[in-house]
């Protein structure tokens, strides 16, 4: 698993700092305060804000 | 006015570029598969000398900001077995090479690797017991080192260590080969800012716990361990 429970307990949005959650599935973060979704591709977490995107 | 944002305006002063982020990317997604070879060449015993100096114990929460193709992320991985080791490279596709091969090297470690920019870091305040950077900050302009520090001091815990490895300049024609490369790439030789480092690093509220300079194939590199 790309994304153990230890490490997303310490993961957050590089843009607003808030905790991020694991989409239903496993292919992304989702920010719980901004929206901004950042994926995870090949078991990478991309974190970066270019390649985020918003969703309601 | 903070002794951080003073020592930066003495730097800005000096007229060094700002950011040159968006060239570095592209620069280190093309060269993936041929950077190893200039760190086994240049780099490992300054790998050894940081891992030594930084007091990583194994169960750690350690943090390598740039990993690269990853030789010193394998390091950490290997002396951190029963902590948690997490790598970020700002290239995709030099994390993932890093994180394939150090996942069939040591299958059971827990470690990821991201793709994370140093300038804004994805990880809570206070999350890591010790931060490695080794050869970012001559890539980075101005602006962008000073993100970086303010982000390796937010997310390393009080009295964690921050382990740093600079090019150094102690040799007279090292330093002039390094000057006209640099000028003609700067976004993959970077420059050489190790003599500034450490007065920032201070301005932030870091004390430097150890500073040495060790050579490999004349190739100087400063090895730097300050806390938090």
């Amino acid at each position: 698993m790309a994304v153990s429970t230890e490490l997303l307990e310490l993961l957050v949005c590089p843009l607003c700092k808030a905790p991020v959650q694991l989409k239903e599935d496993d292919k992304a973060l989702k920010c719980t305060q901004c929206k901004h979704v950042y994926p995870i591709r090949d078991d990478i977490p991309v974190m970066l804000i270019e390649e985020a995107r918003l969703e309601e | 006015m903070s002794d951080f944002e003073l020592t930066l305006l003495d730097y800005r002063a000096e007229r060094f570029p700002r950011t040159i982020a968006h060239r570095t990317r592209k620069v280190y997604d093309r060269l993936a598969a041929v950077y190893p070879v200039s760190t086994l060449l240049f780099h490992s015993r300054a790998h050894r000398a940081a891992l030594r100096d930084s007091g990583v114990q194994d169960g750690m929460r350690v943090l390598e900001a740039a990993t690269g193709s990853g030789e010193m992320f394998r390091r950490l991985v290997k002396a951190n077995r029963n902590g948690l080791t997490v790598g970020f490279d700002l290239s995709p596709r030099m994390a993932a090479r890093t994180f394939n091969r150090v996942r069939r090297k040591h299958p059971g470690a827990k470690t990821s690797c991201q793709a994370v920019d140093a300038r804004q870091m994805p990880f809570a305040d206070a999350s890591f017991d010790t931060v490695f950077c080794c050869y970012l900050l001559e890539l980075l302009a101005l602006d962008d080192i000073a993100s970086a520090v303010n982000e390796f001091y937010r997310v390393l815990r009080p009295g964690g260590s921050l382990a740093l490895i600079l090019i150094g300049q102690n040799s007279g024609i090292f330093n002039r080969i390094y000057r006209v490369l640099g000028g003609l790439v700067p976004a993959f030789w970077g420059r050489q800012v190790e003599e500034r480092v450490p007065a920032l690093l201070e301005a932030r509220g870091f004390a430097i716990a150890s500073d040495r300079t060790v050579r490999q194939n004349f190739y100087p590199s400063r090895v730097l361990v300050a806390r938090r």
